[in-house]
């Protein structure tokens, strides 16, 4: 597992063109080159179910076609309950964030954003996917 | 905030505060006598700048401000934003950034008109809510709170008392001036250039 953020591998679900090269832009910024783009959560779901281990981490947007980030994050934790996932959001409503966390979301984001969020949720979610290796060893 | 106001010229600075901003106050006041206007609620960042530009030797001409700001005092662009992505991007990366995003915008302008024309209010709700994305990311306010309106009406099934032909119109400025001032903004380096984003634990 990744113990720093320039080895980390990051699918982004996001069906906005401009949104997800932002993204993309910011984590290159922050040293993250390996980075994938699917345009919906379906799209992220099959590229999951084919290669699982390109991925350390979720970035997904929540309003997109054919499967909302909501419904990518409920079959994520199903098949892969250990993968941190981060919703990045125009839903600042807190409705929506009960719902992002019950159902199992670790850091939420609401749009628009700045690099520096985008930072200090990774940087917390890399530390907590090294705790968990020190605590499970 | 008003510890320093010996240094503003007091005969220039009259400030009228109105509980309600109606279009064309600002221009009525300012042709009765007033030097300059606000609003309430009171923005503390807009007020501060506001007293900030009225001080000697302040070299922001008044046709500059104006060409900033709305008639209500809303900024075209929120320049802290810019600031923020300036100050994180490398210059070629910036310009990258804006223009990503400003044919996003453009192409979802396009789509949503479209879209209104059609009378499909999911589509419109949809690009309406990418308008909302991209815009916002640019810290473009205005444009971004005229598709935020688009988008709660159409959720709420009120599109049709949220669209008409002045639609259209009520975004064309605030697009027009919001490019502009992006424009303007790529040109000029942010008063604190620290590109911060080494930071990252990974030796960058």
């Amino acid at each position: 597992m990744a113990s720093n953020l320039g080895d980390l591998k990051v699918l982004v679900v996001e069906d906005s063109p401009a949104a997800a090269k932002l993204l993309q832009m910011v984590l290159a910024g922050l040293g993250i080159h390996q980075t994938f783009i699917a345009r919906d959560g379906k799209v992220a779901q099959d590229f999951l179910d084919a290669a699982d281990d390109l991925v350390d981490l979720i970035i997904c947007d929540w309003k997109m076609p054919r499967m909302s980030g909501l419904e990518l994050l409920c079959q994520v934790r199903t098949v892969y309950p250990e993968m941190p996932f981060m919703m990045v959001t125009g839903n600042a409503d807190l409705e929506s964030v009960r719902a992002a966390k019950k159902s199992g979301v670790d850091a939420y984001i609401t749009k628009p954003f700045s690099a520096r969020q985008v930072q200090s949720k990774l940087l917390a979610l890399t530390n907590n996917m090294t705790n968990s290796i020190v605590y499970s060893d | 905030m008003f510890g320093t106001s010996q240094d503003i010229t007091e005969s220039k600075l009259v400030e009228v505060e109105l509980q309600s901003a109606m279009a064309g106050d600002r221009e009525r006041l300012i042709a009765a006598g007033m030097s300059d206007y606000t609003s309430k609620p009171l923005d503390r960042r807009r007020l501060i700048e506001l007293v900030d530009s009225w001080r000697p030797g302040d070299t922001t001409t008044r046709e500059t401000r104006e060409a900033d700001m709305f008639d209500d005092g809303t900024p075209i662009l929120d320049s802290h934003v810019m600031d923020d992505w300036q100050a994180f991007f490398s210059e070629d990366e910036f310009i990258e950034l804006i223009n990503s995003q400003a044919t996003d915008a453009r192409s979802c302008m396009k789509s949503l008109k479209d879209a209104a024309a059609d009378g499909d209010f999911k589509e419109v709700e949809t690009f309406a809510h990418s308008l909302k994305s991209s815009c916002g990311s640019l810290g473009m306010r205005r444009v971004g709170s005229v598709a935020t309106a688009l988008e709660r009406a159409c959720r709420n099934d009120r599109f049709e008392e949220a669209w008409c032909p002045r639609s259209t119109r009520s975004w064309r400025r605030p697009w027009r001036f919001s490019r502009n001032a992006m424009r303007k903004s790529s040109k000029r380096q942010p008063k604190t250039m620290k590109r911060w984003r080494g930071d990252c634990g990974n030796g960058e």
